[in-house]
């Protein structure tokens, strides 16, 4: 078999090594790929769902709260600038954790299934 | 010599040493590169943390540092929503495009449509957004470069437009990605001091209290307490909403940016250098907002002219001012300082720009399309080359038509409005959508570019006269309405259009969700 991390065309360009095809479908046929896609689709969907949910309502209360989102929370800190912050923040949360989620989940399942694929 | 001569000197002075370290770097980088892996893709021997510094330097530009600093001490709080907008766009680029299109890719981001769709057409579709939004952007970042140049070093326009567009050539020519690598990072490491000195003497001012800055700054402004809240430079609940639109869809759509992700020697450092750039970028914005919000404190309502539309020149002279004020020594430094740092960062940007439009004329339409594979590596390189000369050497004659006094804004809404509504709707559905297909890529693209183009000619910047009223689209960013259209032409092309004869939506899924086949270097 041609090694697998050989593709001398360019993507989109006949000319693919032979047994890729074959090895392509062994791979989408395993468990651990079924897993894999299902896993990270549930991630991206909650944790960007909700990150993204977290953002249009910060942009919401930007476009529409004026007055509310100038009031103080404390000297010097208005809720808009608060709210920007935890935005900010969001996107490092959601960053660490799908970091996380790929290197103890998403990693794993990805090598089981170019590894335990039927030949 | 007078005290604007000893400025300017200085300035001069700073960047020349800045340049002669980036012409080391391409010398370095010349002697590195070997092949095509080579000139796009840097070998793709970049690691994560650099890679996300790099990420960090090509995004970054003039725009997102002075104009950032700017619109806060003009306007406050609503100069950092587009910021906040462009790091939420991040999160995108990690749950969707960075590993897969690593994984699924070669050199630029029309390889990903390439892949399962019929490849010629796609490619074709791909390269025009690319080049339409890579020409824009390079185009206000010219502008921009020739404008601070002026201003800042006494250097004309024209002039320095030129020498501009000569160094990202050199880049670009002699040490393709690799120097266009490090030119970024070195860049991003400026900036970030820059910003750090920058923040580090505003807080000093104030006991080391960051509100405080907040807390100062409404007093010298007209807008009292409402400073420190939206709806100062965004007037209409809308150009909120269609600026965050197109920020937070644009940035993902940023050919240069994605180009960055094939400089890495796997799907999992693609990822690393996400998490690297959003720590970066994210701590940027928190510090120039506190910068903008320090510069209304001390510059206050009557250092508003000086600072030039927009407040460009406002993080300089902030600068000069905490220096020790101006034709104090002190303050001529810190001026030079700040000043050859934006041009660093300008710098850094047009040279992953050019790099972007080169890789769509010579490997997507030359190699591709027009050759349908069939050049080899030294002949694309040879029309990489012509084509980083010809896109640079009309970049650089709109920037001097167009003047120094041209609205860059218009420019950058544009080239985000344009990459979320014509780049961002085809990669993601290819991507994610099983029976997408040639007809709704070709039809989404040309919608999305066609619609963003004509509702920004007929919006307040440009129709009837400049930032006039009675336009007939009142919205000051198109892409509240041309993004649905991106995405609606996509679709309706897809179920109105034949399917693909070779479908290879399952194949581009496994390789992108796994890596196996990846190109390696």
């Amino acid at each position: 078999m041609a090694d697998p991390r050989r593709v001398d065309a360019a993507p989109g360009i006949a000319g693919r090594p032979a047994g890729m095809q074959a090895d392509i479908e062994a791979i989408a046929q395993t468990d651990a790929y079924r897993q894999l896609v299902a896993r990270r689709r549930r991630f991206v969907l909650v944790a960007g769902g909700l990150f993204y949910g977290i953002f249009a309502a910060f942009v919401v209360l930007a476009a529409w709260a004026h007055e509310w989102m100038a009031t103080r929370v404390v000297s010097g800190l208005s809720v808009g600038y608060l709210a920007a912050l935890l935005v900010v923040a969001a996107v490092w949360a959601v960053v660490f954790a799908y970091s996380r989620a790929s290197v103890r989940a998403f990693d794993p399942l990805a090598q089981d299934a170019q590894r335990s694929r039927q030949p | 010599m007078t005290a604007a001569a000893t400025a300017h000197g200085l300035t001069l002075g700073v960047f020349a040493v800045i340049l002669a370290v980036t012409l080391a770097i391409t010398y370095w980088a010349a002697r590195q590169t070997r092949g095509a892996t080579g000139f796009w893709a840097a070998n793709r021997g970049i690691s994560g943390a650099q890679n996300g510094l790099a990420i960090a330097g090509d995004y970054m530009s003039a725009a997102a540092f002075l104009g950032t600093v700017g619109l806060i001490y003009l306007f406050g709080f609503d100069g950092f929503v587009t910021g906040v907008a462009a790091l939420a766009s991040f999160v995108t680029v990690l749950l969707l495009l960075a590993e897969r299109m690593r994984n699924a890719g070669k050199y630029t981001m029309a390889d990903v449509l390439a892949f399962r769709l019929d490849a010629r057409p796609a490619r074709t579709a791909a390269a025009i957004g690319t080049l339409f939004v890579v020409g824009f952007y390079l185009v206000a970042q010219m502008i921009a470069a020739g404008a601070l140049f002026e201003a800042l070093a006494g250097i004309a326009f024209p002039v320095a437009v030129v020498i501009t567009g000569a160094f990202m050539l050199v880049y670009v020519l002699f040490g393709g990605m690799i120097a266009t690598t490090w030119v970024q990072i070195i860049k991003a490491v400026l900036l970030m001091a820059g910003v750090i000195v920058l923040t580090v003497l505003v807080l000093h001012r104030v006991s080391w209290n960051p509100l405080e800055v907040m807390a100062r700054a409404p007093a010298h402004s007209d807008a009292g307490d409402a400073f420190l809240g939206p709806g100062l430079f965004f007037h209409k609940p809308l150009d909120t909403v269609s600026t965050a639109l197109a920020f937070v869809l644009g940035t993902a759509g940023l050919p240069h940016i994605l180009m960055r992700f094939f400089t890495v020697p796997e799907g999992r450092a693609a990822r690393r250098s996400v998490a690297w750039a959003v720590a970066v970028i994210g701590t940027f914005y928190i510090l120039v907002s506190i910068i903008g919000f320090g510069a209304r404190d001390i510059l206050g309502a009557a250092g508003e002219e000086a600072t030039g539309k927009g407040g460009n020149l406002a993080a300089p002279l902030l600068a000069q001012n905490l220096g020790g004020g101006a034709g104090s020594f002190g303050g001529d430094v810190f001026l030079a300082a700040i000043s050859a740092v934006a041009f660093a960062t300008i710098l850094a940007v047009v040279a992953g720009l050019v790099m972007a439009a080169a890789g769509a004329v010579a490997h997507d339409v030359y190699t591709n399309v027009v050759r349908r594979g069939s050049a080899s590596e030294p002949q694309e390189l040879r029309v990489a080359r012509v084509g980083a000369v010809a896109v640079a050497a009309v970049a650089m004659a709109l920037a001097i038509l167009a003047g120094k006094g041209f609205n860059i804004q218009f420019l950058v809404s544009l080239t985000f409005a344009v990459a979320a509504s014509a780049n961002f709707p085809a990669l993601l559905l290819a991507l994610t959508w099983r029976r997408f297909n040639t007809t709704g890529a070709l039809v989404g693209v040309g919608t999305g570019l066609v619609s963003a183009i004509a509702l920004i000619i007929l919006s307040p910047a440009v129709w009837p006269g400049p930032d006039s009223h009675g336009s007939p689209f009142e919205v000051v960013n198109p892409a509240i309405v041309s993004v649905p259209l991106g995405f609606l032409a996509c679709y309706l092309g897809t179920v109105l259009g034949r399917p693909d004869a070779h479908e290879r939506y399952t194949e581009l899924r496994v390789r992108a969700d796994t890596g196996f086949g990846a190109e390696s270097a």
